[in-house]
């Protein structure tokens, strides 16, 4: 299944999907640990992807997100269902990475650049658009590569996962105007690399 | 939501984020029940050392109220070796009863908090050992 199928899939059972995993959190609660395998299929990618981002390394990356399913799975009983499954999940692997991205030093924060009009944001997007999608998706690859850690993850969650701002708030820990404002900045520091990437795309075509 | 914002969530949707590798959920599951069989594995309370120490200090409190009360008069020390093998010469079944007599003045005159903690540690004990001796049966079978 490509990545926009499952998009929509996602979106479309959106409600049902909350409602599959309660009903497997209470199977886990309840003693029946095979249950939690639905939670881990249903989550490795963006734990794993959220971690990647942020540690910046493979091996690391699977190791946390690891240690977010078991320390999920060990405090589900915790879990009280106010927030989405995903947003708590999201959350404990967040606060994981900055733990070890503490210890080791690793920068975090991103630092401010130049930034677009919405204007340009309109006129960049729309060519994006029309390009193939192989090499759009490559293109947004490696521009989501260029931005540092704090800026890839909100963008995921907003724009792909679609958490909403409060409950990127919930697992950053940073207020919701404050993640709005981290937001936008980040989408056009994203936009100025993916426009770099396009001018370079015609360039070499020239 | 913004105009900007609806065309970059669009973009978005051809956004690959990176994969977990293919044995990732097998990993998760493997931890956690290596995780859960270490919590429910049995262990007994106290190790076989401290299990010896404790069966001494029964067997030196039994011997004890068997052999230096009622016979000595109070406050006098333990009766010396010498004396301790004439009188366990002089044991036979009427003086297991003497014995338990003897046993029930002694634990009579302990407060009864005292003794209700000695025999409730000596039932968990032994309850301890019952269920690791379950066990092992259990996993031989």
């Amino acid at each position: 299944m490509n990545s926009v199928t499952r998009t929509h899939s996602r979106r479309q059972t959106g409600s049902m999907n909350r409602k599959d995993d309660h009903y497997y959190i209470e199977q886990v609660v309840n003693g029946n640990v095979a249950a939690f395998s639905y939670l881990v299929e249903k989550y490795r990618d963006m734990v794993y992807g959220l971690s990647l981002k942020m540690l910046k390394n493979t091996e690391d990356a699977e190791e946390l997100a690891q240690d977010t399913f078991v320390k999920a799975f060990q405090s589900l009983s915790s879990y009280q269902g106010k927030s989405k499954f995903s947003t708590w999940l999201y959350r404990i692997t967040y606060n994981g990475a900055i733990t070890l991205m503490r210890k080791r030093k690793l920068a975090l924060y991103s630092l401010d650049e130049q930034r677009l009009s919405d204007e340009d944001e309109l006129t960049i997007g729309t060519r994006l658009a029309e390009i193939d999608q192989e090499e759009l998706a490559e293109s947004l690859k490696r521009a989501m590569e260029e931005l540092p850690a704090d800026d890839q993850v909100l963008i995921t969650l907003f724009y792909y996962e679609d958490q909403r701002v409060e409950d990127i708030a919930h697992i950053t820990g940073l207020s919701a105007s404050n993640v709005k404002v981290k937001i936008h900045r980040a989408r056009k520091k994203m936009y100025l690399y993916l426009k770099e990437n396009l001018e370079e795309a015609v360039f070499n075509v020239l | 939501m913004k105009a900007t914002d609806k065309q970059f969530k669009n973009l978005m949707k051809s956004y690959q984020p990176e994969k977990a590798p293919a044995n990732f959920t097998m990993d998760v599951m493997n931890r956690l029940y290596a995780e859960t069989s270490k919590i429910s594995e049995y262990k007994p309370v106290l190790n076989k050392w401290v299990l010896r120490v404790f069966a001494v200090l029964v067997g030196s409190f039994i011997t004890y109220a068997m052999f230096a009360t009622g016979g000595t008069a109070a406050g006098e020390s333990l009766p010396g070796a010498e004396q301790v093998k004439s009188l366990v010469s002089q044991v036979d079944l009427s003086g297991v009863a003497v014995a338990g007599h003897k046993m029930a003045g002694l634990f009579g005159s302990l407060p009864p908090v005292v003794v209700a903690i000695f025999l409730s540690a000596t039932f968990l004990l032994l309850l301890d050992q019952f269920f690791l001796k379950r066990k092992k049966q259990v996993a031989d079978q």
